[in-house]
């Protein structure tokens, strides 16, 4: 996690939201769980990963898959206590992802840092195609 | 949008496209001015859409722009052809305030402060996960928690047989279905009760600064300078994932029963379907799961004090004044023209406000009415009212339940660099310890209006009035 991952975040008063670019809809994934982790750690990440796992999701629909997606890491963060840091996507479409990644265990001092997020919500979640690649925007219950 | 202003305090959305209800918003002038720079406006038209809505979509002066939902957004639906949303109740299922007086005076606790604010930092889980204020449980303790409430925590020695009497339905919606609940709720759930959480979460020691109304301040035994206990906080991960799960079961029943959606997140069903019930089965799971939750950490605090104080528990006054949702869907029978109806009512940041003599509440408090419990920023204050005859007539007895953020979170950290926030809380008197100091940043007094506009707005209106006004002494945040 050394480059700037390619996301920005949007004005929600009460809670939290991002705009997320991507050059195919598998990246624009990465870059979604990348930003959330920002969300969630504004800080700077543990190199050392110590977690690697494969997690594959289904849905209908792009939009339905990404939420899908952000929420089952949500979901493995609260539980497990891992916080995804590393993505390499393999098969990503409208339905559904299968994703490697690796994760750091969320010790007493990492979780000082953090903070939370409750969930993904449908309100405003869209992802469209463009010129220049995909779009897509989430807001965050905080 | 078209906005009628109806009185100094009370604006109409009328009726137009798929409406089916007009939209009527508690406010004054100077803040719609701002509360129409979002799209708050825009979710209480879209609330208005929904199927069995009674007479109007309102929302109360703390509106801001949520999802679905306005924050601030009350909604009744008819029972018999109505529907219900997740999204009317939110992820935080039965986030809620609970008050507490003592019997200490300000000068009691002002010189242990710090020490009061240490021990409860350490007797209360707070922060993003915090778990283990108690022994994680297995299931079956859990599925109890889950269908008895504060009840249970009662019966596990955290407070006494009488506090129940103080708390909303007793500290227990009826007809919980932990059947109706999937698996990662109760593994969400297993090691979080006891705690605060992050975010707006808090517990707070406050002093009474101030009383507006004698009559009721006396029957709520608080005076001038006597400390009181401010908890805040609600269902943590069990909710949230109570209510993900069930946002994607609604959203298959709204396409299933051919419900029209403005927005997915108001994703809802049929009272009466199988999902519907499932979902209000789960939903009252998560409630009594707060409701338990509150009644912990009120437990632990006690502790905290009589161990700070080096005094018994037993001595030091403690007397639970009341407990309220204000994330919520509940049945309730309201008056519509005259006639009294079955309706499920939605409150998404909103409170109960039942008027004087109301058999729902506290049978030593039905002269004054209700507690309604307002809480602001941990720097300046918070606010007990009571509910009205009017309130009963206007807003199905319902009210205001907070401030509501001025500055974004991010906005807030902006202006947060470089300052030293707890330094500037202890000059103003307040002592603050947190988990994180980010969220001292983002939870601090200049990110939040100032409640006291939004609770003189709901006096001035005639819908809950000011009894009391409590003043930070001591806050722990997530």
């Amino acid at each position: 996690m050394t480059s700037l991952p390619p996301f920005e975040e949007l004005e929600h008063t009460a809670d939290v939201g991002l705009r997320v670019y991507g050059a195919d809809f598998a990246t624009l994934c990465v870059h979604a769980a990348r930003g959330m982790t920002r969300l969630m750690l504004d800080a700077d990440i543990p190199e050392a990963a110590t977690v690697s796992e494969s997690i594959s999701v289904s849905a209908h629909g792009h939009e339905a898959v990404l939420h899908a997606w952000l929420s089952e890491l949500l979901y493995r963060c609260a539980v497990r206590k891992l916080l995804p840091v590393d993505f390499h996507p393999r098969n990503c479409d409208e339905h559904g992802l299968s994703m490697e990644l690796r994760s750091v265990r969320v010790d007493e001092a990492l979780r000082r840092d953090m903070s939370e997020i409750k969930a993904v919500t449908w309100h405003a979640l869209r992802v469209w195609r463009e010129e220049r690649g995909w779009v897509a925007t989430v807001i965050f219950d905080t | 949008m078209e906005l009628r202003q109806l009185t100094p305090t009370l604006w109409e959305i009328p009726k137009h496209g798929r409406m089916r209800v007009p939209g009527r918003v508690y406010a004054s002038a100077a803040m719609m001015e701002s509360i129409r720079k979002d799209k708050s406006l825009e979710q209480v038209a879209n609330v208005a859409q929904l199927p069995g809505i009674v007479r109007y979509s309102l929302a109360m002066p703390d509106i801001h722009w949520g999802y679905g939902f306005p924050i601030g957004g009350v909604c009744a639906t008819h029972a018999e052809d109505g529907v219900i949303s997740p999204g009317g109740v939110g992820y935080d299922i039965n986030c809620g305030v609970r008050l507490l007086a003592t019997g200490l005076n300000v000068a009691d606790v002002r010189p242990r402060m710090r020490a009061l604010v240490a021990e409860l930092f350490r007797q209360v889980p707070t922060g993003v996960g915090a778990s283990k204020a108690i022994p994680k449980l297995d299931r079956k303790e859990l599925r109890a928690v889950a269908t008895q409430g504060a009840g249970w925590a009662v019966r596990r020695g955290f407070g006494g047989d009488r506090d129940v009497d103080f708390i909303e339905e007793h500290g227990c919606l009826a007809d919980a279905d932990p059947d109706a609940v999937g698996e990662r709720p109760w593994e969400r759930g297993a090691d979080q009760l006891g705690t605060l959480g992050s975010g707006n979460h808090f517990l707070e020691i406050g002093v009474v600064e101030e009383i507006h109304d004698e009559r009721a301040a006396a029957v709520f035994g608080l005076q001038r300078d006597a400390v009181v206990l401010l908890i805040h906080c609600g269902s943590r991960g069990f909710g949230y994932q109570i209510c993900d799960d069930y946002l994607a079961v609604t959203q298959r029943a709204s396409e299933k029963y051919g419900i029209a959606l403005p927005d997915r997140q108001l994703a809802c069903a049929p009272l009466r379907s199988d999902e519907g019930r499932r979902y209000l089965g789960a939903m009252r799971c998560a409630a009594n799961y707060a409701f338990a939750n509150r009644q912990i950490i009120m437990q632990l605090a006690r502790r905290a004090f009589a161990e700070v104080l080096r005094r018994p528990e037993s001595e030091l006054g403690f007397r639970l004044i009341y407990d309220i949702c204000h994330n919520i869907a509940k049945f309730e029978t309201q008056e519509v023209d005259g006639e009294q109806l079955r309706v499920c009512m939605h409150r998404k940041g909103a409170t109960r406000a039942y008027g004087p003599g109301n058999t729902h509440i506290p049978e030593v408090y039905r002269s004054v009415g209700q507690p309604v419990l307002i809480p602001g920023d941990m720097g300046r204050y918070s606010y007990l009212c009571v509910g009205t005859e009017r309130a009963m007539r206007e807003t199905f007895g319902s009210s205001c339940h907070g401030a509501g953020r001025h500055l974004s979170r991010k906005k807030a950290l902006d202006a947060g660099k470089g300052r030293d926030i707890v330094g500037e809380l202890r000059e103003r008197g307040v002592e603050i310890q947190a988990t994180g100091l980010r969220t001292i940043a983002e939870e601090m007094p200049q990110a939040y209006k100032d409640v006291a506009d939004v609770v003189g707005v709901m006096h001035d209106a005639g819908i809950s009035t000011r009894v009391a006004r409590f003043k930070p002494l001591g806050v722990i945040k997530g």
